[in-house]
């Protein structure tokens, strides 16, 4: 087979030379570049996602951290050794709300009206901050299957205040440390409700000072910062029956 | 192989894909920026067994023909009028039509040929490469490179005769 090329001679060098004399412009090249290097997607490289990612693991975390685990740990470092691990884990929190101690402490020795009376919360509630709840007195959680802690518990939905006074004075001396000023603290709070303020404020005091959690610590030194623990109304006389 | 910077690869793509493609085409520079991103992604695999101008060539043939199979295709489908623009300063006299007119009327011309022969021509007559090196930049058999390449001179002469300005160039 005779080549292609031979039956069809190429065109005149002249034509060719027409194209390779016809440099493209450099400006022309250099827009063009541009547009290709603002049409590309950026390349990002794996160890700058690996970074990213890293961080964003670190910083998820921590605030995860910060949001559920500094009351454990805060709670475990400060319990003194030899400490269970069940009171360890007491870190949710739970609450006992009550009513504003001014309207918790009327004016006379009388009892207490009913919406003045310190209130378990139910469980779905102790998860809730503090914050929300400003009047809430805040106590590690006792360990619920504690008969004294469910006695107390008891008395208090019952408004059994007498009750609920003998078995927290039963943990608050018998329990372990930390029951011992979560029980102490929840007896301050009744003993306000029921007027008698220096023994609740004896009881407060020593847990600013010497309580084992923060969260007691700081509790007992809201309810001492309380305008109705200023005056002892221990003695006060009740209303004088008409 | 020393490396090569990203500039020096888009401006050794957007030459050979002007040779290949009138740059006056609608799509040169979209065709010159898909070629450049494949000649970049490709480059580490480029071995090195063949010329770094012939691969171009090569990448940018490719890119060339997948996109005017597309192109096609959507012509098929969604009928789109595209005009032929054929110079319409044929009356002007030769003589006013300097050498940069006349280069645009030459590719012009070649961007009236189908992309196959066009490329075949071009590679052949412009740039000398062999038919055995065009068939590897094509991906096809050396006979039909050589048919290729006798029909596009073909078509060729055909247009450069229809237009008075190259015929006197040519003369």
């Amino acid at each position: 087979m005779s080549s292609s090329e031979d039956e069809q001679p190429p065109l005149p060098e002249s034509i060719w030379n027409l194209l390779r004399r016809d440099e493209p412009e450099p400006g022309a090249i250099q827009a063009a570049y541009g547009r290709y290097v603002t049409r590309q997607p950026r390349r990002v490289s794996t160890l700058r996602i690996v970074r990213w990612l890293a961080v964003g693991f670190v910083a998820g975390g921590s605030v995860a951290f910060a949001a559920t685990g500094v009351p454990a740990l805060r709670a475990r470092l400060w319990h003194p050794l030899g400490v269970s691990a069940r009171e360890g884990e007491a870190s949710t929190l739970a609450k006992v709300s009550g009513p504003p101690l001014r309207r918790a402490a009327p004016e006379s020795a009388s009892p207490p009206a009913l919406s003045a009376v310190p209130q378990a919360v139910p469980p779905s509630d102790r998860a809730r901050p503090a914050a929300e709840a400003p009047h809430a007195v805040v106590l590690p959680e006792p360990p619920t299957d504690d008969p004294k802690w469910q006695r107390a518990a008891t008395a208090l939905k019952t408004h059994n205040y007498s009750a609920a006074e003998h078995a927290l004075r039963e943990v608050e001396t018998t329990g372990t440390p930390s029951d011992r000023d979560a029980a102490s603290l929840a007896l301050a709070q009744v003993l306000l409700t029921r007027g008698r303020t220096v023994e609740a404020r004896a009881r407060l005091e020593r847990l600013v000072r010497r309580a084992g959690s923060a969260v007691v610590r700081e509790k007992a030194a809201a309810l001492l910062a309380e305008p109705s623990t200023a005056g002892d109304r221990s003695n006060a006389v009740g209303p004088v029956p008409q | 192989m020393n490396p090569i910077h990203e500039r020096e690869l888009f401006e050794l793509v957007y030459r050979r894909m002007r040779n290949l493609v009138p740059p006056n085409a609608p799509d040169f520079e979209d065709l010159v920026q898909a070629a450049a991103t494949e000649a970049w992604r490709s480059l580490p695999r480029f071995e090195g067994r063949s010329e770094l101008g012939t691969w171009i060539y090569t990448l940018c043939y490719r890119v060339l023909s997948n996109h005017r199979r597309w192109w096609r295709r959507y012509q098929q489908r969604f009928s789109v009028g595209v005009e032929d623009v054929f110079p319409s300063d044929r009356e002007l006299p030769p003589e006013l039509l300097d050498e940069r007119a006349r280069t645009e009327r030459l590719r012009t011309l070649l961007g009236r040929m189908s992309d196959k022969y066009r490329a075949v021509v071009v590679l052949h007559d412009l740039e000398g490469f062999t038919v055995s090196e065009i068939s590897g930049i094509v991906a096809t058999s050396e006979n039909t490179v050589r048919s290729r390449l006798r029909d596009g001179r073909k078509q060729l002469r055909r247009l450069l005769e229809l237009d008075p300005v190259l015929v006197l160039e040519e003369a």
